[in-house]
């Protein structure tokens, strides 16, 4: 039997990302899935990105990951969301075909040199001496030093439409059964999510006249770094409101919930609550949004934004046709909730690896994350940095400076998740370093030098930073009244009497790179060039200062914490944080710092003792 | 690199000399915006390399109406109790002095020092030994101890509350934008309500800091400098203000050289009295060196006694000190002495001689701290807190600076402002601003 460096088990995006990531990176790799039909596949809303998860998408792309480049083959409409809020919170969301972006990812990973896919149950990882060493899938052995989990919501996974029960995956897909006793033997206690969906309606039964339209950005934007194509037909979504009447509805079989009465304990996450909870919480509101969304081009289903639900099929029926054009929708299949397990994700390094366990890695739904852009994000990093272990390196970690991707894991490793842990910009501390558009500037370089990144992503990389310096340098240049005019117009603003640096011109508010294109000096510049350009002066004074802040936080984080402390050893720190550090193992004072529980002064005799301990 | 910081190493209040330091790898170029001396001439980067490290020199520091002579002393890394760039400046002791000169540092990018953020770089560029560090590690413990018995002060007070429900009113404005950025489609009514709670929050701050003078005062006592033209009876007023002989008294004019300064108690509100040289044109040289020494006091000082003859009424030379000193900003009571030779009762007649008067004026001095007291307004004392406050109103104003400021800048701000009111009760807020976007706002795909 051939061997393999790692076995990744699952083949939605954090599989996806990790196989695609090891076999790029030199090392012979086993995709293991349940179902073909289940790689890439979207069981939820038919888009990728979204805001701070556009970002996650764009990080993943400057690495060498693989969503990025697959969501702008798989598009339907792309928008910059919060184009008028400033750079740094602009993120962008693409509707994407699900059967194409199932589709191209599973050719992606089948023309993939070093990657082989096979279909079947992973039922047990192996372990020996505190170290991996393979994994049983359908009841056969495969040596492996190093397994990826990346089993999505799939593990002892059901699914809840009102009464009915059944113990499947997402979209009946079949669910894992063995693998969540095999992970409590491995000392990996459980713990159970929940997470939900909408119904899909059948297109042609839908009154869209009565709807809002909502099209795409006509400007041309695209996930990848890589991508040049042109998005050709944008196709358009649709907005309805639910309104008193369907509240009643829900009001009246509240008793029929199985959120409610008891039927589903999982911890469903609050950013992306079910109808039937908006309801409840938010009593005052007397009507919610409803997005009514393609799922594929060709296809004949819509996807109902906004109204997941886990009510009785005949209650969804009514509930759905109360709202304005659904009065005769019929329903393709039944909105449901899916409860799963997850795993305490404050038991995995910042490397996402078990700590306990040589060469078992985790990412995605596993380690309590919700969403496609958080699971590819961990996938990738955990592929890279399973590759990394084998190979004897230095694991791969991400400052919370450095990417959304090092928010994301630092959260989830230090503090844990009570909840679906969804990526938000509120939770980047960093937000005007961290922007979709510089994510190639912060990272395609790191992606090359550990063997991620092609030749071809960082030549690309190094033109586009090459340009966007010559634009800059540009911006340099004073313009008389009579040559700065037509950018003054174009602003709106009142025409000028002295020269104007073109660097001051581009700091006042109002000013786009549009203005610029009506000069002839950038002519020449690429649009995107020129927009991000723009950007990077716009922000530049606040970028400044927040780099220092990233430095003064990394004196913190440089001075690294030995993994073999005992905690309970150190004199005069207080009981709780004693507990906390032993549980956590922080592997910088930094890291340390951020862990609830775990006072300032706390740190201070972690410092003293770190000190006395290099005499 | 670290942040710059500084602050005053020795005990506030008045001293004979204080010490503000100064740490990190800007600490020469923000000391030198304001201190100039003879050895130390050139651009800043040539005197940045003649300075000698750990040499003492003499010169002055420059900063709006202070010339103040001073020791300047430059500590270069390694080779500084931190291990980073420091530098220490003796100036002498006084309390607004000090205050002046530390917001002069702050003014040029200096940021305040936590309490034992010395120590604690000391100890991150590893300068402190085991037996070192143990010893320190109990005195930053009491100095955490001390910020901990301040903060639980604080907390239970009304001012900790008061910055407490701001910090609040912030966090509910941020965490509508926070949830504009992540809920695009929602958030529209709100934010337009959120920035005319800003406004509004912006006003409020600024009026607890504009009362923060008075809460100064409480703390720190009421500065009264009496002044006037020799041998108006200053001094026989500053004895009856005192309630004792103190200061020399004689009848004959310019006997007072040099200032006096005594301080009372008057119903629970500390007062200094700076008595003054007599303040007269021809005058000899020792004489007019108590001159110079008098608008000093004068302009230290928070209220001004001027004392009239009420027998010869205003002269010429008084209408110009009194313009002086107006011009200054300083408030000014004109007291008319020697009510007991006139026999006149007009507005602040006092008689030095029979104390008659001296209670109004005492009272006078006093009313408008106690008032405060009276009416339970929230009153500012710390500096910390002013501090804070401040900076949380620079990022109020610069978020509210221009109507189209782009709302992750505005955001950016708030960020800043809440941390900056987020410092005081030590709170660590982020996760908070989440929960907070959760539990008000119906939001989510």
């Amino acid at each position: 039997m051939e061997e393999y460096g790692v076995i990744v088990v699952g083949g939605g995006h954090a599989g996806c990302e990790a196989g695609l990531a090891c076999a790029r990176m030199g090392v012979k790799t086993l995709l293991c899935a349940i179902q073909e039909d289940s790689i890439g596949y979207m069981p939820c809303n038919p888009n990728i990105g979204g805001t701070a998860k556009g970002h996650l998408v764009r990080e993943i792309d400057a690495l060498g990951g693989e969503m990025g480049i697959n969501a702008d083959k798989s598009l339907l409409q792309l928008k910059m969301l919060n184009a008028t809020k400033g750079a740094a919170v602009q993120s962008l969301r693409g509707q994407t075909d699900k059967n194409l972006y199932h589709q191209n990812m599973l050719n992606t990973i089948k023309g993939q040199e070093n990657l082989t896919l096979l279909i079947g149950e992973c039922q047990e990882v192996k372990v020996s001496d505190g170290a991996v060493i393979g994994a049983v899938i359908d009841g056969e052995f495969y040596p492996a030093k190093a397994v990826v989990l990346a089993t999505g919501t799939y593990l002892q996974a059901r699914i809840i439409t009102g009464e009915e029960i059944s113990d499947c995956g997402p979209s009946g897909f079949q669910r894992a059964e063995k693998l969540s006793a095999c992970l409590e033997k491995l000392g990996l206690p459980l713990m159970r999510f929940k997470t939900g969906t909408p119904a899909r309606i059948y297109k042609d039964s839908i009154d869209y006249s009565v709807m809002e339209r909502e099209d795409g950005d006509e400007e041309v934007y695209s996930f990848s770094f890589l991508t040049r194509e042109k998005l050709v037909e944008q196709m358009p979504c649709y907005l309805t409101y639910t309104n008193e009447e369907t509240h009643r509805i829900i009001e009246r079989n509240f008793h029929r919930c199985p959120m409610l009465d008891g039927t589903i304990t999982g911890v469903g996450p609050r950013y992306c609550p079910s109808i039937e909870s908006k309801i409840l919480r938010f009593k005052d509101k007397t009507r919610h949004q409803v997005f009514v969304e393609p799922e594929t081009r060709e296809g004949d289903l819509m996807y109902i934004q906004g109204m997941s639900t886990s009510l009785p099929k005949d209650v969804q029926l009514e509930m759905y046709r109360s709202v304005k054009g659904l009065e005769h929708c019929e329903i393709a299949k039944w909105a449901y909730a899916i409860e799963y397990d997850a795993i305490d994700s404050t038991q995995l390094y910042p490397s996402l690896r078990v700590k306990h366990i040589k060469g078992l890695y985790c990412a995605g739904q596993l380690n309590g994350s919700s969403g496609y852009e958080e699971a590819g994000a961990q996938g990738l990093m955990a592929g890279i940095n399973a590759v990394r272990e084998l190979r004897g390196e230095e694991p791969f970690v991400l400052l919370r400076s450095q990417a959304y991707i090092g928010v994301l894991i630092d959260d989830l490793v230090t503090k844990g998740t009570e909840e679906p842990y969804r990526m938000m910009t509120a939770r980047a501390e960093y937000r005007l370093i961290l922007r979709q558009d510089n994510a190639d500037m912060r990272l395609t370089t790191l992606g090359h030098e550990i063997g991620l990144a092609s030749e071809e992503r960082y030549q690309t990389y190094l033109k586009r930073k090459e340009a966007i310096e010559q634009t800059i340098k540009l911006m340099d240049k004073t313009l008389s009244p009579t040559a700065i005019a037509p950018a003054l117009e174009y602003a709106g603003e009142p025409s000028a009497k002295t020269g104007v640096k073109i660097r001051d011109f581009v700091k006042r508010t109002g000013v786009d790179y549009k203005c610029l294109k009506t000069l002839p000096l950038f002519a020449e510049v690429e649009d995107g060039v020129l927009r991000d350009s723009v950007t990077e002066v716009k922000y530049e004074g606040y970028v400044a200062k927040e780099m220092q802040k990233a430095k003064e936080a990394e004196r913190l984080e440089s001075k690294t914490l030995p993994l073999d402390v005992d905690y309970e050893k150190i004199p005069n720190l207080r009981l709780e944080a004693r507990e906390k550090l032993n549980k956590i193992k922080p592997l910088t004072l930094g890291q340390a710092e951020r862990i609830s529980g775990v006072s300032p002064a706390d740190i201070n005799i972690l410092i003293g003792w770190l000190a006395s301990k290099k005499r | 690199m670290a942040y710059t910081i500084a602050s005053v190493s020795t005990p506030s209040g008045s001293g004979a000399i204080s010490i503000v330091r100064l740490c990190g790898e800007r600490s020469l170029d923000y000391a030198l915006c304001f201190f100039h001396c003879k050895e130390l001439s050139g651009s800043l980067e040539e005197v940045k390399k003649s300075i000698t490290p750990s040499m003492m020199y003499l010169g002055r520091f420059k900063y709006k109406d202070i010339f103040e002579r001073c020791f300047l002393v430059y500590f270069k890394a390694p080779k500084s109790y931190t291990g980073e760039d420091m530098v220490e400046i003796q100036i002498h002791g006084g309390v607004k002095l000090t205050q002046l000169v530390l917001s002069a540092l702050f003014e040029a990018g200096a940021k305040p020092a936590g309490p034992g953020e010395y120590t604690r770089r000391a100890f991150l560029n590893g300068k402190l030994s085991l037996s070192e560090a143990e010893g320190i590690l109990s005195i930053i413990n009491a100095e955490s101890e001390s910020a901990l018995s301040a903060s639980y002060r604080l907390a239970n007070g009304k001012i900790g509350q008061t910055i407490e429900r701001m910090g609040e009113e912030i966090k509910e404005v941020l965490a509508v934008f926070e949830a504009s950025f992540d809920y695009p489609d929602e958030m529209a009514e709100e934010i337009v309500k959120g920035k005319e709670e800003l406004f509004k929050l912006k006003g409020k701050i600024a009026g607890l800091l504009a009362g923060s003078e008075r809460g100064r005062k409480i703390k720190s006592g009421i500065k009264v400098a009496i002044a006037g033209r020799p041998n108006v009876g200053k001094s026989s007023l500053l004895n009856a203000l005192l309630g004792e002989e103190r200061a020399i008294v004689t009848s004959e004019a310019g006997t007072t050289r040099d200032t006096v300064s005594e301080s009372i108690e008057y119903q629970g509100v500390k007062l200094t009295f700076l008595d003054t040289a007599g303040i007269r044109e021809s005058a000899g040289l020792v004489e007019s060196i108590g001159i110079q020494r008098t608008f000093k006091a004068v302009y230290q000082a928070d209220v001004i006694l001027y004392v009239l003859d009420d027998s010869v009424g205003e002269t010429l030379e008084d209408k110009a000190t009194l313009e002086d000193i107006y011009s200054k900003g300083k408030k000014v009571i004109i007291i008319n002495n020697k009510a007991d030779l006139t026999g006149k009762t007009s507005q602040n007649s006092v008689s030095a001689l029979t104390g008659e008067g001296v209670k109004e004026i005492l009272d006078k001095l006093t009313g408008e701290v106690k008032e405060g007291e009276i009416n339970g307004e929230d009153i500012i004392t710390e500096e910390r807190h002013i501090l804070a406050l401040s900076t949380a109103l620079k990022h109020l104003e610069s978020a509210l600076a221009m109507a189209d400021m782009p709302e992750d800048l505005i955001a950016e701000d708030l960020r800043e402002a809440l941390k900056a009111l987020g410092e005081i009760s030590g709170r660590e807020v982020s996760e908070e601003v989440v929960d907070k976007v959760f539990s008000r706002f119906c939001v989510g795909k």
